[in-house]
């Protein structure tokens, strides 16, 4: 399986995730203005990967407990 | 009317009233131009993203036996060596001789000179490489080794082009797959739209006419103290205007420098633009004193009356070519929607508005504290009078002879 992976030590809260993802996975909170992640609504579609800039965003392939990949 | 001096005998003191861009709206909003320009000694400005026209000088120390450097290169990205034996320019902008570019489209360009900066600001060795033709004088011809910058001589972040007083929101229009722009990842159809600005808390959109802001200015610059050091490249400030005097285009720019070793990797962050390029987003904040009515005025300007042009970034843009779409307020923009010919469009920033509050709320403390002085201008920067404008590359194809040159031959050969 595919997961992403949000760094949000690396994230600037530019919000060019925000306008990529169509799930509504990343938003932009109204109070701060800050980007926030909800992993559950993420669909793994990698749409916001190469719109951040930041190195903020990665996907990993989870592995399976024998230890061979599950994609 | 107040003076520079005033205003810093009050710094000096720790008397001075400064409030950021933003808090400025609701006090003139409230009180009116003339009671905030009596009560509020200076406003502070913010803004950070991708600034593709930055870079450092570094001064690296003389080798032993001494050395002319002719090419180098830091952590593998080109660093130009055409100053003198041993200073060396690094663009943001470079990448690496190998870097598959958009040779495998789209190029992710994952290191390049802004990460080269934001290495050695976050204090990491950086590894330099060296190669020279010798010179009776300086024998060395070839230097490979680790440098950090708390060993270098000088290292100086000086960009040429900064803080663009306004800029283009880009859509795609006309392509049938997502192009790959500085200005982000855009989706056909225009389903979604892309912009970079600080909007109301931008340092030339509250200084619409550059009254304070010019050559000496002492500002935030990547999370250190900088300089505005002359007007930035492609410096436009005769396009047009708002009756509020706000550009509705580009406009205004600022070349900046700032001491690299007091900067912070908060606000120096190398960043990789897939299709695009590398670049270094760059964190600016510039305060401006609040002399009279007129400035705290224009500081009160808010996202609402502040237009940006929306530009079709499939063809118009690269093409010089067509009018803009249309005309948003950066209040449409923050909403995270806008509306051309009907059609609802998905807004994102490529510039960070939480960081450009806490570069204008840390200006503001610097301020208060004491610690911060104001730089009075000793130039100003052209303003529309000045009748300077922008204009496109006419080319010329040379022949021989055809050119005056200090290369024998006329320059071409
Ligand atoms: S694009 Fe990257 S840096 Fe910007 S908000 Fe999204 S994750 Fe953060
Ligand atoms: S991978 Fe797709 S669904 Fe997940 S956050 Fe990115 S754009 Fe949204």
């Amino acid at each position: 399986m595919q997961r992403l992976i949000w760094n949000s030590v690396r994230c600037v809260h530019c919000g060019a995730c925000v306008g990529q993802c169509s799930h509504g996975a990343f938003l932009v909170q109204s109070k701060t203005g800050e980007t926030a992640f909800r992993a559950n609504e993420c669909q793994a579609c990698k749409r916001c990967i190469p719109a951040c800039s930041y190195g903020a965003v990665e996907i990993t392939t989870e592995h399976t407990v024998d230890g061979n990949k599950s994609i | 009317m107040k003076t520079y001096q005033e205003i810093n005998e009050k710094i000096r003191k720790k008397m001075a009233v400064v409030v950021t861009a933003e808090e400025m709206i609701s006090i003139v909003d409230e009180s009116g131009p003339r009671k905030a320009a009596q009560k509020i000694d200076v406003v502070t400005t913010g803004t950070f993203g991708p600034m593709c026209s930055s870079g450092a000088i570094l001064s690296t120390g003389h080798t032993t036996p001494r050395m002319k450097i002719q090419k180098a290169w830091l952590n593998g990205v080109p660093a130009y060596s055409g100053i003198a034996a041993v200073d060396l320019y690094i663009g943001a902008t470079e990448i690496p001789d190998d870097d598959p570019a958009n040779e495998v489209f789209p190029g992710r360009f994952e290191y390049g000179g802004g990460h080269v900066i934001e290495d050695l600001v976050r204090g990491n060795d950086v590894v330099l490489e060296a190669k020279a033709y010798g010179t009776d004088c300086y024998p060395k011809k070839e230097l490979e080794t680790l440098v950090n910058l708390k060993d270098l001589n000088d290292a100086v972040l000086w960009n040429p082009r900064n803080a663009y007083q306004n800029y283009n929101v880009a859509v795609n229009v006309g392509s049938s797959r997502p192009i790959y722009t500085y200005l982000g990842v855009l989706q056909p159809r225009m389903a979604n739209a892309n912009y970079c600005s600080a909007g109301q808390l931008s340092p030339l959109l509250n200084d619409p006419h550059y009254r304070t802001i010019g050559i000496g200015t002492r500002i935030f610059l990547g999370g250190g103290v900088g300089y505005v050091s002359f007007a930035g490249t492609q410096h436009d400030p005769g396009g047009a205007r708002t009756g509020g005097g706000v550009p509705t285009g580009g406009a205004g720019t600022l070349a900046l420098t700032g001491d690299l070793k007091g900067m912070n990797a908060d606000y120096l962050r190398g960043v990789s633009i897939t299709g695009y390029g590398v670049s270094l987003a760059v964190g600016v904040g510039v305060p401006i004193p609040i002399l009279d009515e007129e400035i705290a005025r224009q500081t009160a300007v808010s996202d609402r009356e502040i237009f940006a042009p929306v530009v079709d970034y499939s063809h118009d843009y690269w093409n010089n070519s067509g009018e803009p779409l249309a005309s948003v307020t950066y209040e449409e923009l923050r909403s995270g929607q806008i509306e051309i010919v009907g059609k609802k469009i998905k807004t994102a920033a490529l510039s960070s508005h939480v960081k450009a509050r806490q570069i204008a709320s840390t200006l503001k403390n610097w301020i208060a504290a004491g610690t911060f002085a104001l730089g009075e201008p000793v130039e100003n920067l052209p303003g529309a009078e000045s009748g300077r404008s922008m204009k496109l590359l006419a080319e010329r194809k040379p022949c021989p002879g055809s050119v005056g040159s200090t290369r024998e031959g006329g320059g071409t050969r």
